[in-house]
């Protein structure tokens, strides 16, 4: 055997150019395939937006809206109520983890509306408007802020109407003796006069019995301290204005009357109190003392930064230290009650009956979404898989020109991360579009499909029929299959248009909220949009990576 | 088996000192598995390969021809013997290299031209033949892109984080998990984002160089001398079996190998179109390149200076 020789030849010039960006851009530009997998990424992506948006979206309405209502924390003692409040507020406002505190007089009422002898039993709070507002925001939920146009056409007709002025906080309680009180009304109470339009807002249907202009008839129930019911009080009150929650269930219950208002028709002001056994020098009985008004909810807001369990700990502290001081001061007979009957919890423990399904769904949800979401990656790993098994030969080839493993990975890498990012995007942006219109979208599913579009399905699936005919004639298989789904399909979406006589799906009175909540969840749509990304880099790098592993001779036979 | 064979070089000088061996396989072994069953392909096969010379190894089909050029061109390792590599590895043992050395070995000691010509089908015939030049650059296919994606990823962090500063606003900063998951999703847009953004800026780069740069420069003339000036823009699909295959041989060229490993080079060609291939390879090999040529068809390997047999595993020089 002869030595062997060395003889090195001269190394031709290193190029700088590399062939992973120009393979992995001809390979998505020269198929369709890629872009079914960006658009079934897409759809992935689109649908978990959707979903984790509107679900998350609604267990953060409902928890807003309970804290805009009830404050943070609850100070609740059911009739007689808590006297001195004024004491308390002022103990529990000195506490620097309250920012503001209001009391609150509550009592069911009979409420009787201007048209039609409807009358609504009503949850009726006797509210301070002011402290009421920087506690819960009052302000920003009542509806009127002008007067609507189509009051303002009537006003021109008739100029024996009277404008209410809607700026700012209404004021509740009569100023003077003989001013009639206000009341401020769940804006779902009177659902007949108005109506929302696609955007949200209320629009005036019926402009003459718009509430603001007219009066409503309110009976509240007083409880004597010793607990029997006593003669109904009955008031008119004209209507201030109309506040919104977002609570279905709270707007179409609940009229805000001014505090001093509530305490007198509940028997809840400041009263008297004589010795029934001694007659004064004028031979009426002699009045030993006086009955404080009293209040049933003292509601809390935290100081910035403060958690409610925390401003819950503080409000108890401040209880007994009130309720120690009014025990030490001498001539005061009404002490508050004990702490222990005393309910003091945060709005989260007093709505702990709404939250907690709602808690639960959302625990579901994510099961029910880990689950999908596995599906989804299934569904791109298997898409790269047969689009990365299909290229083979060509990893073979790309191997037997001296082409590198992870070189030849770095190809599908790209691939799939293009479809990834795009199909992440796309995602997105239909996730985003359809979550900020999916009122409109469902106001629209709500209402009969207009005849041209199941008219128009029908003329597709005829002249689809036309298509199959031929094909039938010609023998393609393969275009008579296609044409016959078509056909199907087409039919099966006029049939479905024209027997489409409207349906909500979320009907305002039965669930908690009037509108669907069409915030995107960021977190989750970007966390979703990593994911895919992620899985579309997984899903084409595993395939290739086992493509790359199989030695060149046998990727080449693979046809 | 073992004994010398004599060596007739087709360069005239039969007396003078025999060119080096540049490539040669000793006493290679090679078993298959089909499914459960193992099936002996080539047993102490040994063939030397002479500078300058065309070697045809001439066999029956599945005598093993085609598994000793896989072995000589370094696509499979051989279960015993050696494959020494004269050319660019001073005669080391390629059945022993690593990753790296095969590689470099496959893209520059020796060219290889398949039966069916292997052309990848989204490339136009001029890529398809420079396809040899855009492989070797690992830094820049490698580090690029990594690069990329951890300045992309820095900053989608930095983004992330202060854009979890604005969702999570009394959420202490520096010690929530969810500030965390933020800057590490938005970490891996980031990251995706500028890979994207690199490679669309590769293809634009690439794309006037592919077209006239210095290696273009280079596959285009061996394209123009091989007839298909005017085809350097098609697809392969677009073209007959025979500029397929001398698009293919090009490509074989294109990084200057010292070898040229052709299996059934005429295989699936009409005996004109073969002829036009085989004159093709005689032009260049009287340029001076070595070939090595597996046939079943012992009129193409009439081409050949030198014909080796196979049989049995075996290899047995048949003329002299």
């Amino acid at each position: 055997m002869m030595p062997l020789r060395p003889e090195p030849r001269p190394e031709p010039p290193r190029s700088t150019l590399v062939y992973q960006p120009l393979l992995a851009n001809r390979y998505l530009a020269s198929r369709i395939i890629p872009l079914i997998a960006v658009a079934a990424v897409a759809l992935c992506v689109g649908l978990v937006i959707i979903v984790v948006s509107v679900m998350s979206g609604f267990l953060d309405m409902l928890l807003n809206s309970g804290r805009t209502l009830m404050g943070d924390v609850i100070v609740r003692y059911a009739d007689p109520g808590i006297p001195h409040y004024d004491l308390l507020v002022e103990e529990i406002e000195s506490r620097p983890e309250a920012a503001a505190a209001t009391p609150v007089v509550e009592s069911f009422g009979l409420l009787k509306l201007p048209y039609g002898n409807r009358t609504e039993g009503v949850q009726v709070w006797g509210i301070d408007p002011e402290s009421f507002d920087r506690v819960v925001d009052f302000g920003p939920s009542l509806v009127w802020d002008g007067i609507p146009p189509e009051v303002e056409e009537l006003a021109k007709e008739f100029d024996r109407i009277e404008l209410p002025d809607l700026e700012g906080l209404p004021q509740l309680d009569p100023l003077t003796e003989g001013d009639s009180p206000k009341v401020v009304l769940g804006v779902e109470i009177d659902s007949a006069t108005k109506a929302r339009g696609p955007s949200g807002d209320y629009e005036v249907r019926a402009p003459a019995f718009w509430l603001p202009l007219r009066d409503v008839e309110i009976t509240l129930i007083p409880i004597s301290t010793s607990g029997r019911i006593e003669k109904p009080d009955n008031r008119r009150f004209s209507v201030a204005n109309e506040f919104q929650s977002g609570v279905y269930q709270i707007d179409s219950r609940r009229a805000m009357i001014g505090i001093e208002t509530g305490q007198r028709m509940l028997g809840l002001d400041a009263a008297p109190i004589y010795d029934q056994a001694l007659l004064d020098e004028t031979g009426e009985l002699s009045k030993i003392g006086t009955y404080p008004a009293r209040v049933q909810m003292i509601l809390v807001r935290a100081a910035d930064g403060v958690t409610p369990e925390a401003l819950r700990d503080a409000v108890r502290e401040a209880y007994a230290s009130f309720a120690a001081k009014i025990a030490d001061e001498t001539g005061v007979t009404i002490r508050p009650p004990d702490e222990a009957f005393v309910g003091i919890r945060t709005w989260r423990e007093q709505l702990r009956d709404m939250i907690g399904p709602v808690e639960k769904e959302r625990e579901l949800m994510r099961i029910l979404f880990s689950i999908v979401y596995l599906v989804c990656a299934g569904l791109v790993l298997s898409i790269f898989w047969a689009i990365v098994h299909e290229k083979t030969r060509d990893i073979g080839i790309l191997r037997a020109v001296g082409a590198s493993r992870p070189g030849v990975l770095g190809v599908f890498l790209a691939y799939g991360l293009v479809i990834g990012l795009a199909g992440a995007v796309l995602g997105a942006l239909l996730g985003w579009v359809v979550v900020n219109n999916i009122n409109g979208i469902h106001e629209a599913m709500g209402e009969p499909a207009p005849t041209w579009t199941w008219v128009v399905a029908y003329a597709l699936a005829a002249s689809m029929l036309g298509v199959v005919i031929q094909a039938v004639i010609r023998g393609a298989m393969l275009r008579t299959l296609l044409s016959i789904v078509g056909v199907l399909v087409l039919g099966g979406v006029g049939t479905a248009l024209l027997l489409h006589r409207g349906f909500l799906m979320w009907d305002p009175a039965v669930y908690y909220f009037n509108s669907i909540p069409n915030q995107v969840d960021w977190f989750s749509a970007t966390l979703t949009m990593a994911g895919a990304i992620v899985f579309s880099v997984l899903g084409a790098a595993i395939p290739a990576a086992k493509a790359a592993d199989t030695d060149p001779v046998r990727a080449l036979r693979y046809e | 088996m073992n004994e010398e064979p004599t060596i007739k070089s087709s360069k005239s000088t039969p007396d003078a000192d025999p060119a080096p061996v540049v490539l040669e396989a000793a006493g290679v072994r090679k078993t298959y598995r089909l499914g459960r069953v193992p099936v002996r392909v080539l047993e102490d096969a040994s063939i030397e390969v002479r500078r300058g010379e065309w070697v045809a190894i001439l066999g029956a089909s599945g005598s093993g021809k085609s598994t000793l050029l896989h072995l000589l061109g370094g696509l499979d390792r051989p279960d015993r013997g050696t494959v020494r590599d004269a050319i660019r590895h001073e005669g080391r043992d390629v059945s022993r290299f690593n990753n790296t050395e095969l590689n470099h070995y496959r893209n520059r000691s020796v060219g290889f031209v398949f039966q069916f010509y292997h052309l990848l089908p989204e490339l136009s015939v001029l890529e398809n033949a420079m396809l040899p030049c855009l492989v070797p650059n690992r830094w820049i296919a490698a580090t690029l892109p990594l690069l990329a994606a951890l300045v992309g990823g820095g900053v989608g962090a930095a983004i992330g984080f202060f854009a979890g500063e604005g969702v999570l606003p009394d959420a202490d900063v520096a010690t929530d998990p969810k500030m965390a998951v933020i800057a590490a999703v938005f970490g891996v847009l980031g990251a995706a984002l500028g890979v994207v953004l690199l490679q669309i800026g590769q293809v634009i780069g690439e794309r006037i160089r592919l077209q006239s740069g210095p290696e273009a420069a280079a596959s285009k003339a061996t394209l123009e001398e091989f007839g298909l000036g005017h085809r350097l823009r098609h697809k392969p699909s677009q073209l007959s079996g025979g500029e397929r295959q001398r698009t293919a041989i090009a490509r074989a060229l294109a990084s200057e190998p010292g070898i040229l490993l052709a299996d059934e080079p005429t295989g699936n060609l009409d005996a004109a179109t073969g002829r036009d291939i085989l004159d093709l390879l005689k032009k260049r090999h009287d340029a001076g390149l070595t070939i090595v040529m597996v046939t079943h068809d012992p009129n193409v390997a009439h081409y050949a200076d030198r014909v080796v047999r196979l049989e049995d595993g075996r290899a047995v020089e048949a003329t002299a």
